[in-house]
């Protein structure tokens, strides 16, 4: 039976009541700059509200919800980028290739995504995963980041410096900052800060309570269970959490900005937390944040070593479960196409829950976790990224020349709680429904027009074959 | 004017190989390697591994003494080879180097901070003369302290020369031994495929001379500029090329930095040909449909016919997609892969029906520039994230001599500079390192005679294991004179999975 969908709920206090909130200036080892950055932090929660699950009775309860959104939040960032990095078309003497950077935001998404699900699984155990993606946000009474698929304009790079923005903003940079946030703001969709607040209540909620309180008093702002920190006691054994967690070596994590972090208590869990939001979307800062990346992006685009591609926006296959604000694809080779792409990143993001719901118990256990996990990789590498740039030479419609672009729909019940023969038989399932897809393209009047088109169905179908064949075996 | 003496070729490449037997490199252009033969014959390699395919056979590099009166029209030396003395020096000084957490995105000159001296492997210089002859093997020591402090010392052995029956140097390399104290992790953050301090390998490099004494009393004479020599890991598919070859960056960079004569129109046999089959081979290492596609096999494609034009551009754009489907590097700031401008224009050329298509046929002996070009063209060239034999510090001008030819300028290039920033140890980017990288050395995919296509790690899929398995792993080989390619030699003891 479906469980009913979680929702959050931002919970407001006045800016009079931030006289609750004390500094840790004087606490040893702190330095100002963080001080300030912790009191900026506050200052944003009552701007934007506090996070917190509906109906949560527990510290535990609030802590997977947040998750689990923020789950939700880095699999749809992940996807936008990937989506915005399709259209990007670096300058011949550009000093960088913009695609691939802006991909290369996309995977470090990915490792958030990687290391929100070892939370989750440090809390909740192996039923709290979630690789949904618009279940709770859409549910919730602020979506933190609504889905909307678009390709490159400063307008659109706006809103991803708006969503990765620290509390505070780099002198040298702030004209810019501003500028660009008066026009994300002009975007009716964005609601500045709130993806950053979901880590700011994590990190709260995992830090000892002598510690939390220095940094805010939220039990003073906002009604929170009796016991609002996470303990040991809410903390899954070590050895199950061993046995399910994303490792870096399995998911062939090799790059040193990916982070994938296997936290085992609540302070491993604050570090984690406090990296994911200095690389990307808390209030902390680093270098090489999401935040500066995309800065960077927008000062290419200003002086013209970046285009982009007029690809649709939000194109998707009418299904409620793709990009928001946009239009379906109509035209009928487009749409197959359509169809068959997400299918395949259904099915990947199938795999990746499935391979995380494998326990490593024996070498018999671990090595079908790692083959599950291995074919994720493979379809992440080649069917997703050789898939994105077919698109760009499909139209959306019959009668008019607009492009289409990937539609990313994501069908939820790919990614409902089951055991694990029935994941098995939703790949299955969904590799059949590719089989019928590839013959129909085959057939269409238009796959002559395109001499590629057959290389790439020899490739999905190889690649399937592959996923066939894991997925034929028997279950451990 | 008086008898000049040169060593080709001027780079050549060995291959660690934990077995005492071996083979040498290609010699000639288009071919793969050979059986060591002390005459003329070329006898292609059919074993890479022992008997107990447990060790892989090393691969030498085999250097010749040529000689010229003009300077300009080079023959293989007329000299008793007692009368050559051939000195070689090896160094590993991948640990010792200040190393990025990930390769350089241009060239680099490696640097060792005096902290850091004991954690260079110095093999020493050998010397040998005459026919037969064996050196004393390179020896070093690798000197590092684990994580607690406590000191870690180990024996590396980085290789040996030989001389064969006409008194050819032949360098051989280490065993293919990596390791660091216990505990030390590998190829897991902090680290990385490129990144993992107190890891040590074995592969090295550094000068090879040459000197001829034609008499007692006069002096010796120098072979002009020496030659070098690479040790580089295992090539896992030695008949598969990279679509970019080490041969062709230098070439570029001999185009565009030293004057070096560009290439006229393009013959159909001896340069458009060569990048097709490359094209086309990938599919025995790789998984993409492109490289098996039709197109790539027509007869129609050395025809000069304007009915043909679009056929010929086709095939082009089919094979530039190379560069959208290997990668360059993974820094956005990192040079994309891309073939050279040279090529580029043979490509053009061709589709517009510009070439030569007297049939040539491939070089049946050896020569000078022949050598220099086989031994290269089986390295690759593409992508400089570090790559395999030798990485992107290759592009750096300053290493060569001039007037060019290939050459390593001894005064401004050190033992181990060319091996000092590739990946340490070697096997940490050779696991991570699929899919879109170098397939030609590293393969992807293991296909078997039943026509099914296995993972070609499998077995060894994790970072230590794949230290520890290395030389079990398969070999894609050619099946007899069929284009195609199977793995063979793969340890049946070895397990299907990581």
């Amino acid at each position: 039976m479906r469980r009913s969908v979680p929702r959050v709920r931002w919970q407001k206090f006045g800016t009079g009541q931030l006289s609750s909130v004390r500094s840790v200036v004087s606490a040893p080892g702190r330095n100002l700059e963080f001080s300030a950055q912790r009191n900026e932090t506050a200052s944003i929660l009552a701007q934007v509200g506090v996070p917190l699950l509906e109906g949560a009775q527990t510290a535990q309860q609030h802590a997977i919800g947040l998750l689990q959104i923020a789950a939700e939040v880095e699999q749809a960032l992940m996807v936008q980028y990937l989506y915005a990095a399709t259209s990007a078309v670096s300058a011949p003497d550009a000093p960088e290739d913009y695609q691939k950077k802006l991909i290369r935001i996309a995977v470090e998404e990915m490792g958030h995504l990687a290391t929100v699900q070892n939370l989750l699984l440090l809390v909740g155990g192996p039923d709290a995963l979630h690789l949904q993606r618009d279940e709770i946000r859409k549910n919730s009474d602020e979506n933190p980041i609504p889905f909307i698929l678009q390709p490159i304009t400063r307008v659109t790079l706006a809103e991803y410096v708006a969503a990765e923005m620290p509390a505070t903003v780099p002198p040298v940079r702030k004209a810019l900052v501003d500028e660009l946030m008066a026009l994300a703001g002009s975007a009716t969709h964005m609601k500045l800060h709130r993806v950053g607040a979901i880590y700011a209540v994590l990190e709260w909620m995992f830090l000892p309570k002598k510690e939390a309180r220095a940094w805010i008093d939220l039990p003073s702002l906002v009604s929170l269970p009796k016991n609002p920190h996470i303990t040991s006691a809410d903390l899954r054994p070590l050895e199950e959490v061993q046995q399910y967690e994303a490792q870096a070596e399995e998911w062939q994590v090799f790059r040193p900005d990916i982070i994938l972090a296997t936290p085992h208590d609540a302070n491993e869990a604050v570090q984690a937390i406090r990296r994911i939001a200095a690389q990307g979307e808390g209030f902390d800062d680093s270098g090489q944040s999401h935040f500066q990346q995309f800065l960077g992006v927008v000062d290419a685009l200003d002086q013209q070593k970046l285009s982009s591609i007029a690809l649709a926006v939000s194109p998707s296959l009418g299904t409620g479960n793709g990009g928001e604000r946009g239009e379906p694809i109509s035209h009928p080779y487009t749409r197959l196409w359509g169809e068959v792409f997400s299918q395949q990143y259904g099915a990947l993001v199938l795999c990746i829950y499935h391979a995380l719901r494998i326990p490593r118990q024996d070498d018999a256990s671990a090595m079908r976790r790692g083959s599950v996990a291995a074919l994720a990789v493979e379809g992440m590498k080649t069917i997703i990224r050789s898939l994105c740039p077919l698109f760009a030479d499909l139209p959306l419609r019959s009668n008019d020349m607009a492009l289409a672009g990937p539609p990313f729909d994501l069908d939820p019940s790919l990614l409902q709680l089951a055991p694990e023969e029935e994941l098995t038989e939703r790949h299955l399932t969904t590799l059949e429904k590719l089989s019928i897809l590839y013959k129909s393209i085959e057939k269409a009047p238009e796959f002559n027009s395109f001499p590629q088109h057959k290389n790439t169905l020899d490739n999905l179908r190889t690649f399937d074959e592959q996923a066939r064949e894991l997925f034929s075996v028997p279950t451990v | 004017m008086s008898t000049a003496y040169r060593i080709f070729p001027s780079i050549g490449v060995a291959r660690l190989g934990a077995d005492g037997d071996f083979f040498v490199g290609p010699e000639m252009p288009g071919g793969g390697p050979t059986e060591a033969t002390s005459d003329e014959s070329i006898v292609p390699v059919t074993r890479f591994k022992d008997n107990t395919r447990t060790k892989i056979r090393k691969q030498g590099a085999r250097f010749h003494l040529f000689e010229s009166n003009d300077g300009r029209t080079w023959q293989p030396a007329n000299v008793p080879p007692e009368n050559i003395t051939w000195a070689v020096t090896l160094v590993n000084k991948k640990s010792a180097v200040d190393r990025p957490a990930e390769p350089p995105i241009a060239p680099m000159r490696p640097n060792v901070s005096p902290a850091n001296a004991n954690q260079v492997i110095a093999g020493g210089t050998n010397s040998i003369a005459g026919r037969d002859a064996s050196s004393p093997t390179f020896r070093g020591t690798y000197k590092t302290k684990a994580s607690d402090g406590s000191p870690f010392q180990v024996d590396v052995e980085l290789g040996q020369l030989r001389t064969d029956s006409k008194g050819r140097l032949i360098v051989l390399g280490g065993k293919g031994f990596s390791s660091a104290p216990a505990g030390s992790p590998l190829g897991v953050p902090p680290n990385t495929y490129y990144r993992n301090p107190n890891w040590h390998d074995d592969v090295a490099d550094g000068p090879v001379t040459a000197e001829v004494k034609l008499n007692s009393t006069d002096p010796p004479i120098k072979a002009e500029n020496g030659a070098w020599v690479i040790v580089a890991p295992p090539d896992y598919a030695p008949e598969i090329n990279g679509v970019v070859t080490l041969y062709d960056v230098l070439l570029q960079l001999g185009i565009d930095s030293f004057g070096f004569p560009k290439p006229g129109r393009p013959s159909f046999d001896l340069d458009v040909a060569p990048i097709l089959s490359r094209v086309r081979r990938l599919r025995w290492v790789h998984q993409n449909a492109s490289w098996s596609d039709v197109r790539l096999e027509s007869p129609n494609l050395r025809s000069r016919a304007e009915g043909d034009k679009a056929l010929r551009e086709q095939v082009m754009n089919l094979v530039l997609s190379v560069e959208k489907i290997l990668q360059g590097h993974t820094d956005p700031s990192g040079p994309p892969y891309r073939f050279r401008k040279f090529q580029r224009d043979f490509l053009d050329s061709w589709a517009q029906g510009d070439f030569d298509d007297t049939p040539s046929p491939p070089a049946s002996a050896i020569s000078a520039e022949g050598l220099t070009r086989a031994a290269l063209e089986g390295a690759v060239g593409q992508g400089f994230c570090p790559g395999i034999e030798a990485g992107i510090i290759l592009l750096d001008k300053t290493l060569y001599s001039a007037p060019f030819n290939f050459r390593i300028n001894h005064v401004n290039v050190a033992a181990g500079d060319l091996t000092a920033l590739m990946a340490q140890p070697w096997q940490a980017d050779f696991l991570k390192c699929n899919i879109e990288w170098w397939p030609t050395q590293r393969p992807d995919i293991a296909p078997q005679l039943s026509g099914a296509k296995l993972n070609w790690v499998r077995g060894a899929g994790q970072h230590k294991l794949l230290v520890q398995r290395s030389g079990q792993l398969g070999f894609i080989v050619k099946q007899e004179a069929n284009e195609v390619f199977v793995e063979a030699e793969r340890d049946p003891a070895m397990p299907s999975f990581p």
